[in-house]
C-alpha cells in the first residue's frame, strides 16, 4: 500500500520543495519511491491534515501535537545526513 | 516566469554586525534601497526568521537562507552576503541550536521563479569546494562565474 508523506516548511513552497526534491531523490536511490506518496504543505495547515498522512517531515520547528509520526527535514536542505534521514523514514513507514 | 538570477550588485563583501537580527535587517535594507522589495519586506523578513530559522549547518561551513512571503516582493532577487566573521544563527526546525553562519543567501521570491534557484542553492550547499570558493572570492565576477557554472 501506498504510504502518504507531508512535507511542511512556513510557506509551503521554498524549503518542503528543496526537501521534496531531495526526499524523492534518495527513495528512488534506495528503490522505495513507488512505495509513496508525497505533498507539501504550510506549517500552519499540518495540524488539520496530518491525520490523512502516514508521516511528516518538517523543515521548520512546530509542536508535535497530532497522532502522526514526525521527522525533522533539516538533512534535505542542508544536504548533510540525507542517507541516515531516509533510513529513518523507511523504518518509520515500514518499506 | 524568469529565473531568479545572481546579480552583481546585490553580492555583498565583508559584512559586519552584531546579530543574525542586524545583519538580516542591513541586507534587506539593501534589497529596499535598490527596489526589489517593499519596506514591508524588512519587518516580515526578521519576524520570519525569529519564527522560521533558516541557519543550515553544511559539512563545512555555515550558511543561512533567510526569506519570506512573495506579497513583499517588487522584483524578485536573491542577494549574497560574505560575511567577516560569521555570526551564529539558529538551525533551521531546532531553535536550540546555533550554527556559525558565513555566507547568507537572502531570498526574495515572486511567482516560482526562486525554484530553480532553490535546487541551485542546494547543489552549493553540497559542493565543499564551491562553498570555500565562494567565502574567499574577492570580485563579484567571480562569484556570477561560479553561479553560472552550477
Amino acid at each position: 500500500m501506498t504510504k502518504k508523506i507531508l512535507i511542511c516548511c512556513g510557506t509551503g513552497i521554498c524549503t518542503s520543495t528543496m526537501a521534496n526534491k531531495k526526499l524523492t531523490a534518495s527513495l528512488e536511490k534506495k528503490g522505495k519511491l513507488s512505495n509513496v506518496s508525497i505533498d507539501q504543505c504550510k506549517v500552519s495547515e499540518v495540524k488539520t491534515k496530518a491525520l490523512n498522512y502516514d508521516l511528516i517531515i518538517s523543515t521548520s520547528k512546530i509542536e508535535h501535537e497530532f497522532d502522526t509520526p514526525m521527522i525533522h527535514g533539516l538533512p534535505y536542505v542542508s544536504g548533510v545526513g540525507i542517507d541516515k534521514c531516509t533510513d529513518e523514514v523507511i523504518k518509520v513507514l515500514g518499506l | 516566469m524568469s529565473d531568479l538570477i545572481l546579480k552583481k550588485d546585490l553580492i555583498l563583501f565583508d559584512i559586519q554586525a552584531e546579530s543574525d537580527d542586524i545583519v538580516i535587517k542591513q541586507i534587506a535594507e539593501i534589497l529596499f534601497k535598490k527596489g526589489y522589495v517593499k519596506e514591508s519586506y524588512i519587518k516580515a523578513i526578521r519576524e520570519r526568521e525569529d519564527k522560521f530559522a533558516t541557519g543550515l549547518p553544511t559539512e563545512t561551513i555555515g550558511v543561512a537562507i533567510p526569506h519570506t512571503e512573495s506579497e513583499h516582493v517588487i522584483n524578485q532577487a536573491l542577494a549574497l552576503a560574505i560575511l567577516k566573521d560569521p555570526i551564529p544563527f539558529r538551525v533551521m526546525g531546532d531553535h536550540e541550536s546555533y550554527v556559525d553562519v558565513k555566507l547568507i543567501f537572502m531570498i526574495a521570491p515572486s511567482g516560482n521563479g526562486h525554484l530553480s534557484t532553490l535546487q541551485k542553492l542546494m547543489a552549493i550547499f553540497e559542493d565543499k569546494e564551491l562553498l570555500s570558493k565562494i567565502v574567499k572570492a574577492t570580485d563579484s565576477t567571480e562569484i556570477i562565474n561560479l553561479f553560472s557554472a552550477i
